[in-house]
């Protein structure tokens, strides 16, 4: 028992040595980043500060919270290290932290699907992704426009968009909206908004 | 505190430091006689339009300040009490109990249904931070053994410098933001803001050249401005430039002592 004990404490050694030794640091400026799941909620801007919606909202101030996962590096999973097994790799490979993200498998289509018609020309299943902006306090960003915008980040980890509906639509009622995000090697997410009255 | 405006009281000192010298011709003395005086006072703005909801929210300031007076009077020996004078003054400090919240509620109720919801105003005391000027008076002086009173009455202006400011709001139930944006120039119109004042004055005589005094008193301001206000519809992204003509008037009340040195 005490000679297995030696050997694994001597691997786990090695171990750290090596990965310390042979770590393969990023560019210490950049690092890739993957799109690994949105989520979607509603949201209601009919006062001064935007709020998750309850379950009805005044149309003209209805909007979408959209949260997009992204994690650093190639794959969505998260990797579980065995105790002590590479735990040097953050350490002992002093890299340095990048201050630029980029997504290798950039989004290439977006859209906020309307279950419900908004008016005689917007019928059940239209794309209103058009109809939807972002505001950053100066300026309006096309919805579809800010989510492709988040290619390029400075910060990887959950990122919150409020895309706010501009252009309301003629008719009241129930409505959900399911957001679809298309990345490059076909991979799509979605999410659907929970069932809001629009009035 | 902003930077402060030294040259006009500096200018009185020259003045009084160069009639002060006139006094050496033996004629001179004999027919003038000069004052020169130094103070500090307390000013007490009231809002003078506070009935008419209509007026902007500079017309509605209140304010309070210490000023610094340094000024030099003159009398001819045929009129022995009357005196003609000039009067120089700075503000040391100031302050308007004019809140954030009160100038938000009065945007919402120029832009009637639209909220505040964040705002980068900065600067809109300046005018009062930066007050500096100038009074002509006339007055009349009667000594009773140590003991002096005097009146007088002025015409004076004061200086402002411009503000500006910037306003982020919002439509009520919409999601459509709009940003306005405020700016005055006071220099591109005539920067006159005239007051009108009187002021009683007591004195007393430590030395024969050397008085101390308190003086009570009160002024009556107005000055045009032109403020120019760009509304900018944030989504449509036009924008609306108004140019309004505001007057500001204000009613003032000082009170204060100084050191006077006659010569």
């Amino acid at each position: 028992m005490k000679r297995f004990l030696t050997l694994f404490l001597a691997l786990s050694l090695i171990d750290v040595l090596m990965v310390s030794c042979f770590c393969d640091c990023p560019s210490p400026d950049e690092a890739p980043f993957v799109y690994c799941q949105i989520d979607t909620e509603n949201l209601d801007n009919s006062g001064q500060e935007i709020t998750i919606a309850s379950d009805t909202v005044v149309k003209s101030a209805y909007g979408i919270r959209l949260a997009i996962e992204t994690v650093l590096g190639d794959v969505c999973q998260a990797t579980h290290s065995m105790p002590l097994l590479s735990g040097a790799y953050a350490v002992g490979c002093h890299c340095e932290v990048a201050t630029y993200f980029y997504s290798t498998n950039p989004i290439t289509r977006v859209e906020i699907l309307t279950n419900a018609a908004f008016d005689a020309n917007t019928p059940a299943g239209s794309d209103v992704a058009d109809r939807f902006f972002r505001f950053n306090g100066e300026s309006y960003t096309e919805a579809g426009q800010a989510i492709r915008n988040t290619q390029s980040l400075s910060y990887t980890g959950e990122h919150i968009l409020e895309l706010l509906l501009m252009e309301a639509p003629e008719n009241a009622g129930e409505y959900q909206f399911n957001v679809e995000i298309e990345l490059q090697d076909g991979t799509v997410y979605t999410s659907l908004t929970p069932v809001i009255y629009l009035r | 505190m902003k930077k402060m405006n030294w040259i006009n009281p500096l200018a009185a000192i020259l003045i009084a430091s160069a009639t002060v010298q006139a006094q050496d011709t033996p004629t001179e003395v004999d027919r003038w006689k000069f004052h020169a005086y130094v103070g500090v006072e307390s000013v007490q703005g009231l809002p003078f339009d506070e009935v008419d909801p209509s007026v902007t929210y500079l017309n509605r300031l209140p304010y309070s300040g210490i000023a610094i007076p340094i000024g030099i009077e003159f009398q001819y020996h045929k009129v022995p009490n009357l005196w003609i004078g000039v009067e120089a003054f700075n503000y040391v400090a100031a302050s308007s109990s004019f809140s954030d919240d009160q100038f938000h509620r009065q945007l919402e109720r120029e832009y009637a249904g639209l909220e505040v919801v964040a705002s980068d105003f900065y600067d809109y005391v300046q005018p009062i931070d930066d007050f500096s000027g100038f009074r002509f008076f006339i007055g009349y002086r009667k000594e009773f053994g140590v003991w002096s009173v005097a009146a007088r009455a002025s015409l004076g202006r004061f200086d402002y410098l411009p503000w500006e400011g910037e306003v982020l709001m919002k439509e009520t139930n919409a999601n459509k933001y709009y940003r306005v944006e405020y700016s005055t120039d006071f220099r591109r119109r005539e920067p006159v803001y005239k007051t009108y004042g009187a002021r009683i004055r007591v004195g007393y005589s430590i030395l024969p050249w050397l008085e101390v005094n308190a003086h009570v008193g009160g002024n009556l301001g107005r000055m045009e401005y032109e403020r120019e206000i760009l509304f900018t519809d944030l989504y449509e992204g036009t924008s609306t430039e108004e140019n309004l003509t505001e007057t500001y008037r204000t009613t003032q009340i000082n009170y204060g002592i100084g050191v006077g040195f006659r010569f």
